[in-house]
């Protein structure tokens, strides 16, 4: 499904006739599978947020590949109904001009049907009568939830979810993992869920990727989560069962 | 649109429309309004207070002051507001493109511009039309000339500002076009920045057209021009101060009204401020910060 | 001996006329940890702001806040300031914006400093440099010259707290510490806010909405909802016994997340 090949990415640094370039991302491989989701968890700064920008292809990798069934993600047309993703800034994720239902319409074009937008909502746990809010009156995980409604609306294929949660209360966060696994058994989709917290992503992903300095660490089963091998993720780990 | 009709609620905002559209009116139909010539020189009406056939009275030439004024708004108002509106499309033009497609596109935009804008505003304008020539269109040219750089940089940062949104990045996830993410994403959020710091412009540029008038590199003498015209009052500023009056009142109110207008049109866009209007202090900030951008230019 | 007494402390926005913060009353033992809990939205940071006077003016409160027998509401602003800090310190969110980003931390350390002791300047650069290596940050000398948004989100918190450490306060105000930061950097600094509590005996009120670090620093725990305290003891027995359904909701929530991950770790022994 998402498969990545060698990625390397490097920003400039410094001003306008500096040379120097700071590596980001130093030949990443991985694969997603279809009706899976995938799990990458990284301190900030790892570069786990430029491999998001890269999965969803609004930036291009400086080498390597992000196929999508075979094809080049970079090309809008090639990604447009089948990736979407879930941001983490509640504040932002939303245009503050558009409303509930024009933001959940926008995926689906023009030709869209307006009664889908109730169903979208229903499913999402929101009331019909969210439609005609504009996201400032929402709070931050029904803001979320609507993010949620916008990105299945177009059925696509793979949902990134970058750092979807993260910004939201604890007893909030739960309900938004519960609402998204439901719908990916529902759906059938795939999920890329990237993330910090490391008991969130037990809780929703299949697989688990430790990311570290623009490197993978390990790539683990999360049922195989105990037996992780590689010093890093033994560390995380360590620090989570301390509590 | 309808959030246009938030302004309705908002009296503040309906009374500085009806007094640009009416302004805007009286000079475009100038010729059927004025109830005289504005150049018919009678000498025996000299300084002539008011009267029922004179309203505003006459001027050092016997002028009618009433149909100076109207007369006046074409080039201190309209031609003003042309000229503006020109150089914001330049600047909105080159300001979208930088500030939404970033790198290379950015830098080399942002260079052309900080070279217009390191000369000073005066020394430009006059370098134009000593190349040019006297003459109210090349002092337009000349503002299109200096402003345009202006208006890209501050509208390149308000986009900047802007692209970097999550809905921008969703909508470009789900394979949406750069115009139409630049459409129905981007231009909405900073029409109000726009709005503002046009309006704020504006009013510079009508008394810098003044200054031009006075220093007689803009409209030549007979033309009535409201900056002309107060520099003409200048002359008897003490013996007979109230010829100051009409066209200073002309000029500070269409000035204040284009600002209250945009104040009120910023809320009145914004829809998280329709029932709290806390963003007013948020609005009066950008002014200030572009009013010191301004006085440090000139 | 009860270091701060709040009672009736009531918060009204004045222009919508809504009550932010109803009634709410609880007190602080010398050298104990207070949590206070809730979702976001239930006003316990407009309660902490409170304590410390530095809510917006547009914020109307009632009820007495005690601190240390006197009530915090007839200090003058100067005497206000010079127990901020020194009697009362406040270790926020965002430790980036709690700087000035225009100069480097180490101004910023010298002059908290040099507002509240008479040291030399040798003696206050050699008790920052202890401070800042006692909270593991190497290199203090570094540290001091880099400016705010060149620090991580965890970096910049030891420095707040090595400058309670320097400034050894009575009672330390946490607003949610760590929940900008990294899970892993999350479980540093609760280390070092515990270790701080220990080395320097102060009274501690922390706020989060993550029961798991609740449980982890404090004695006594309040949960706030929508502006008003729905339960109030010692950490143990609410967890083991709340009394109030929302409470148990929340504990229940987190609970979920940890006892999955716990399910799926805990295996490990018996491999």
């Amino acid at each position: 499904m998402l498969k990545v090949e060698h990625v390397v990415k490097s920003y400039k640094q410094g001003g306008l006739f500096s040379q120097e370039k700071k590596q980001v991302l130093n030949g990443v491989s991985f694969q997603s599978l279809p009706g899976e989701c995938l799990g990458i968890i990284g301190e900030s700064g790892s570069g786990k947020s430029t491999l998001g920008r890269l999965l969803i292809g609004i930036e291009k990798p400086d080498q390597g590949t992000v196929l999508m069934d075979g094809a080049d993600v970079s090309k809008r047309k090639i990604r447009a109904g089948k990736m979407s993703a879930v941001f983490q800034d509640y504040k932002s994720s939303i245009n503050p001009f558009f409303t509930v239902e024009e933001a959940i319409m926008e995926p689906l074009g023009r030709n869209g049907e307006t009664n889908k937008v109730e169903t979208l909502l229903k499913e999402v746990g929101l009331p019909p009568s969210y439609r005609q809010k504009y996201p400032h009156e929402l709070s931050g995980g029904e803001v979320q939830r609507v993010c949620i409604a916008r990105a299945v609306a177009a059925e696509p294929r793979c949902i990134l979810l970058d750092e979807a949660i993260s910004s939201l209360d604890v007893s909030v966060q739960l309900q938004v993992l519960d609402l998204l696994r439901t719908l990916k058994e529902r759906r059938r989709m795939s999920y890329v869920f990237i993330t910090h917290d490391i008991q969130a992503a037990a809780y929703l992903c299949d697989r688990i990727i430790f990311f570290r300095d623009g490197r993978i660490e390990e790539i683990t089963e999360t049922r195989q989560l105990k037996n992780v091998k590689s010093d890093y993720a033994k560390k995380l780990l360590g620090a989570l069962v301390m509590v | 649109m309808t959030r246009l009709k938030h302004l309705r609620n908002d009296p503040l905002a309906m009374i500085s429309i009806v007094i640009i559209l009416f302004t805007i009116i009286c000079g475009i139909f100038a010729p059927y309004i004025a109830p005289h010539d504005p150049e018919e020189v009678n000498m025996n009406l000299r300084y002539a207070p008011l009267s029922w056939e004179y309203l505003l009275g006459n001027d050092h030439l016997g002028r009618c002051i009433l149909s100076r004024i109207i007369y006046g708004i074409r080039p201190s108002v309209l031609w003003v507001l042309a000229a503006l509106v020109v150089s914001v499309l330049i600047g909105a033009v080159i300001g979208f493109t930088a500030g939404y497609f970033r790198g290379k596109a950015d830098t080399f935009l942002m260079r052309i511009c900080d070279i217009m804008l390191s000369f000073p505003g005066y020394v430009m304008a006059l370098a134009i039309i000593g190349v040019l020539g006297v003459g109210l269109e090349n002092i337009l040219i000349a503002f299109i000339t200096i402003k345009w750089a202006w208006f890209a940089r501050i509208i390149r940062t308000s986009v900047r500002q802007f692209a970097e949104a999550d809905y921008v990045r969703y909508a470009k996830t789900i394979g949406k076009g750069h115009i139409e993410i630049m459409v129905k994403h981007i231009i909405p959020v900073t029409f109000a920045d726009i709005a503002v710091i046009s309006s704020s412009s504006i009013s510079s540029m009508i008394l810098q057209i003044s200054g031009f008038s006075f220093l007689g590199l803009g409209v030549q003498a007979p033309t009535a021009e409201w900056g002309m015209m107060l520099n003409e009052a200048r002359e008897v500023m003490f013996t007979r101060p109230e010829l100051l009056l009409a066209p200073g009142v002309a000029i500070i109110l269409v000035v204040m009204a284009f600002n209250f207008f945009s104040d009120a049109l910023q809320i009145a866009l914004d829809p998280s401020t329709q029932e709290k209007k806390k963003n007013v202090k948020g609005n009066y900030l950008l002014k200030r910060r572009l009013n010191r951008h301004e006085s440090t230019q000139a | 001996m009860t270091i701060l007494k709040v009672t009736g402390l009531t918060i009204l926005d004045e222009r919508t006329g809504d009550t932010l913060v109803k009634d709410s009353s609880f007190q602080l033992k010398k050298g104990t940890c207070l949590a206070i809990a809730g979702e976001s939205g239930s006003g316990k940071s407009l309660t902490c702001r409170a304590l410390m006077r530095l809510n917006q003016p547009g914020l109307k409160e009632t009820g007495t806040i005690l601190f240390k027998g006197e009530d915090i509401s007839l200090f003058t602003k100067k005497e206000m300031r010079k127990k901020r800090g020194r009697e009362i310190y406040m270790i926020m969110q965002n430790g980036m914006t709690a700087f000035d980003p225009s100069s480097v931390i180490g101004v910023h350390l010298k002059q908290a400093a040099a507002e509240h002791f008479d040291w030399s300047a040798e003696e206050t650069e050699r008790k920052l440099h202890w401070a800042l290596e006692s909270v593991l940050l190497k290199n203090p000398g570094e540290v001091m010259n880099h400016y705010p948004h060149q620090l991580s989100g965890g970096m910049m918190q030891r420095v707040m707290i090595a400058l309670a450490l320097v400034l050894e306060p009575d009672l330390i105000i946490a607003d949610e510490p760590t929940t900008a930061l990294d899970a892993i950097t999350q479980y540093e600094v609760m280390n070092e806010l515990s270790r701080l509590r220990e080395r320097i005996g102060c009274s501690m009120i922390f706020v989060s909405h993550d029961l798991a670090m609740v449980r982890k620093i404090a004695d006594e725990l309040l949960v706030m909802k929508e502006g008003e305290i729905v339960e109030c003891g010692t950490v143990e027995s609410v967890f083991r016994k709340p009394k109030n359904d929302y409470t148990s909701y929340l504990i229940s929530t987190r609970q979920a997340l940890s006892d999955h991950f716990t399910s799926l770790m805990g295996s490990r022994e018996q491999c």
